[in-house]
């Protein structure tokens, strides 16, 4: 089967061009050319979890460095490492082997208390006892900062999250939305050189995490901290990132802008994971044995043209802004394809003629 | 919740049951209590309503002092046993695996499994090997090792449920680890803390077997003496006494409820 698909997308395909696609066209990037030095410098960092024989290594060999007022983003599945990391750059687990470097010092061994670095946990992790003013105020406080100046400090935290009534309630009190915002203000109010957030949005509703995705980048544009987010979700990766790291199995696959990510994948998992269609083919001067091909790329038509790849429609879900259709080709494999101008009336078990735009084929270098 | 295929809160004479059940368990009490106020001096043989028996139970010295001692002991053995199963609780729900930490809950869990008569032998036989004889603070020991689990139960449940995430924020957020204790752990263990203590009080205030074994004369408490009024045929005035003790045991339960974790807001 794989045989005969690499045959088809040779003859359909790459036949035709001699150009190779990889790297002819750049992806759009949102961050452009910027000066940035690295706040935190992780360096071949493993850890494991468990007793030696039955050890789980939650982190292979990772090495990452994050730049000065970036909004960095650990992406992947759960189980892939994405916790464990945050949690080494809080202090709140140790590196088995490595090297963290914040601002050139290592501080692999130092404890949480001691590192410039606050955690938004995903569930929030309120102190129940205490009311919103008090629990903004814990971090200052245990930093030595008294009276009149924290309360200055807690006003002006409540603000930056508009939260400003709320300052006596308890957390019982407050809805999800508003518990994420004291978390944030909480997190922010000692001034981190790092912020980590782990899966903050997941608990929120879909309407609320819209608007909170925006409110974390208009946090982290106003206080200049460095944001770290840990999220399985490729589109609030996406939407919020200066840069993505992909992880899985404990390993960085690859890290790039938003745009370099979702369009220039290297690996199989990567392009897998953002969505694309991986086949298997290669392309002229490039030693791939398989290609990427983002959905909202492959050309549909439903009469046959000389570089078109036969199939037949599989499945068709109407998405609003544009619709999604399952293509299996003749030749095997089972595309996706998303667009807003499908040929009109398209039904399931219609033949249909795919054209693959060269310049949208990624060659995947990883197995 | 109604699609449910089986809901046994829809289960017919469920309501039944329940009466059922309550009666069985506390019909007996009903009748102690109700007898505590037959004006006869068989227990057993109404004759009329009086309260002659709580008069007279309460004048009797022997009582009183069976009272007396039931109260110091487990005035004394109740902080003693909550200080020790709090750290206990912290070791076995946040502290590292350490091998044996299994066989050293099984250990410290071992009086609410082991049948009493044996603890209760066992704890007398070693007095006397080694020769301790504190009078009631033999009492004392005895109810302190046995009502460490009991005051243990509420701390770890409640240490089980609340999420590590709550000590880790404070730690991250530049508290110590002491301060992370004093802070954050501490108070929000306290109304766990209060009723682990209560239940090692009313275990101690009503414990009969190991207290008759190691007490020696003078340092009897109330079920013991108790049982010895009995021995000479029941008398009002044993009801009476057991009455009073009843409400002593309830009106612990019932401060201890008032400051469970029902009433303050979750995590």
């Amino acid at each position: 089967m794989d045989e005969d698909v690499t045959q088809a997308s040779r003859d359909g395909v790459e036949g035709r061009y001699d150009a190779p696609a990889h790297g002819d066209t750049v992806a759009p990037t949102r961050a452009g050319p910027r000066l940035m030095t690295d706040l935190v410098d992780v360096q071949g960092v493993t850890k494991s979890f468990g007793m030696a024989a039955t050890a789980v290594r939650a982190l292979d060999d990772v090495s990452v460095s994050i730049g000065t007022n970036e909004f960095f983003t650990l992406l992947g599945p759960s189980g892939c490492g994405k916790t464990t990391l945050l949690r080494l750059l809080a202090g709140l687990d140790h590196p088995g082997t490595g090297a963290i470097r914040l601002e050139g010092r290592d501080v692999a061994s130092d404890p949480p208390n001691k590192r410039p670095v606050n955690i938004v946990f995903q569930s929030y992790a309120l102190f129940p006892h205490m009311s919103v003013a008090q629990n903004v105020a814990f971090g200052l406080e245990r930093q030595g900062l008294r009276g009149a100046m924290v309360a200055a400090r807690v006003t002006a935290m409540l603000q930056l999250v508009r939260l400003e009534g709320l300052a006596a309630r308890h957390p019982g009190q407050l809805s999800g939305g508003q518990q994420q915002r004291v978390a944030l203000a909480r997190a922010l109010a000692p001034q981190p050189k790092l912020l980590l957030l782990d899966e903050p949005l997941s608990a929120l509703d879909r309407a609320l995490r819209r608007d909170m995705q925006v409110e974390l980048k208009r946090l982290q544009r106003e206080t200049g901290i460095t944001f770290l987010l840990v999220t399985h979700d490729q589109e609030e990766a996406l939407s919020m990132s200066d840069r993505i790291a992909v992880m899985d199995g404990g390993k960085i696959l690859q890290v790039g802008t938003p745009g370099v990510i979702f369009e220039r994948p290297t690996s199989r998992f990567v392009a897998a994971f953002m969505g694309s269609n991986v086949l298997p083919g290669s392309l002229v001067g490039h030693p791939a044995s398989y290609v990427a091909m983002r959905p909202e790329r492959v050309v549909v038509a439903t009469a046959a043209t000389a570089d078109a790849i036969a199939g037949r429609v599989t499945e068709i879900t109407y998405l609003g802004a544009r619709t999604a259709c399952g293509i299996a080709l003749d030749a095997g494999p089972m595309i996706k394809v998303e667009r807003a101008d499908l040929p009109a009336g398209l039904v399931a078990g219609q033949a249909v003629f795919c054209r693959f735009p060269p310049e949208a084929l990624v060659g995947l270098e990883t197995p | 919740m109604s699609a449910n295929p089986f809901d046994w809160r829809r289960m017919p004479f469920l309501r039944l049951a329940s009466i059922a059940a309550l009666l069985f368990l506390y019909a007996p009490l009903v009748v102690l209590m109700v007898y505590a106020f037959n004006s006869n001096k068989v227990a057993l043989i109404w004759d009329g309503f009086s309260t002659q028996w709580f008069v007279k139970a309460l004048g009797n010295t022997d009582l009183q002092r069976a009272a007396i001692n039931s109260l110091i002991v487990a005035a004394v053995a109740t902080p003693i046993s909550t200080l020790l199963a709090l750290p206990a609780a912290l070791a076995f729900e946040r502290g590292r695996s350490l091998p044996g930490r299994a066989f050293g809950e099984a250990l410290v869990a071992m009086p609410l499994i082991a049948p009493e008569i044996v603890t209760a032998i066992a704890t007398l036989v070693f007095f006397e090997a080694i020769g301790l004889h504190g009078g009631i603070g033999n009492v004392i020991l005895a109810h302190v090792v046995f009502c460490i689990p009991f005051a243990l139960l509420p701390i770890r449940a409640r240490l089980r449920e609340m999420p590590r995430d709550i000590e880790d924020a404070a730690h991250d957020l530049y508290a110590g680890r002491w301060q992370v204790f004093r802070l954050i752990t501490l108070p929000l263990l306290v109304p766990a803390i209060v009723a682990g203590a209560t239940l090692a009080f009313v275990v101690s205030l009503d414990d009969f077997l190991i207290t008759l074994m190691v007490a020696p004369a003078g340092a009897t408490t109330l079920p013991v003496y108790l049982y010895s009024m009995l021995r000479l045929g029941v008398t009002p005035e044993a009801n009476a006494a057991a009455t009073m003790l009843l409400l002593v045991s309830i009106a612990a339960v019932v401060m201890a409820y008032a400051v469970s974790p029902r009433g303050t807001a979750k995590r």
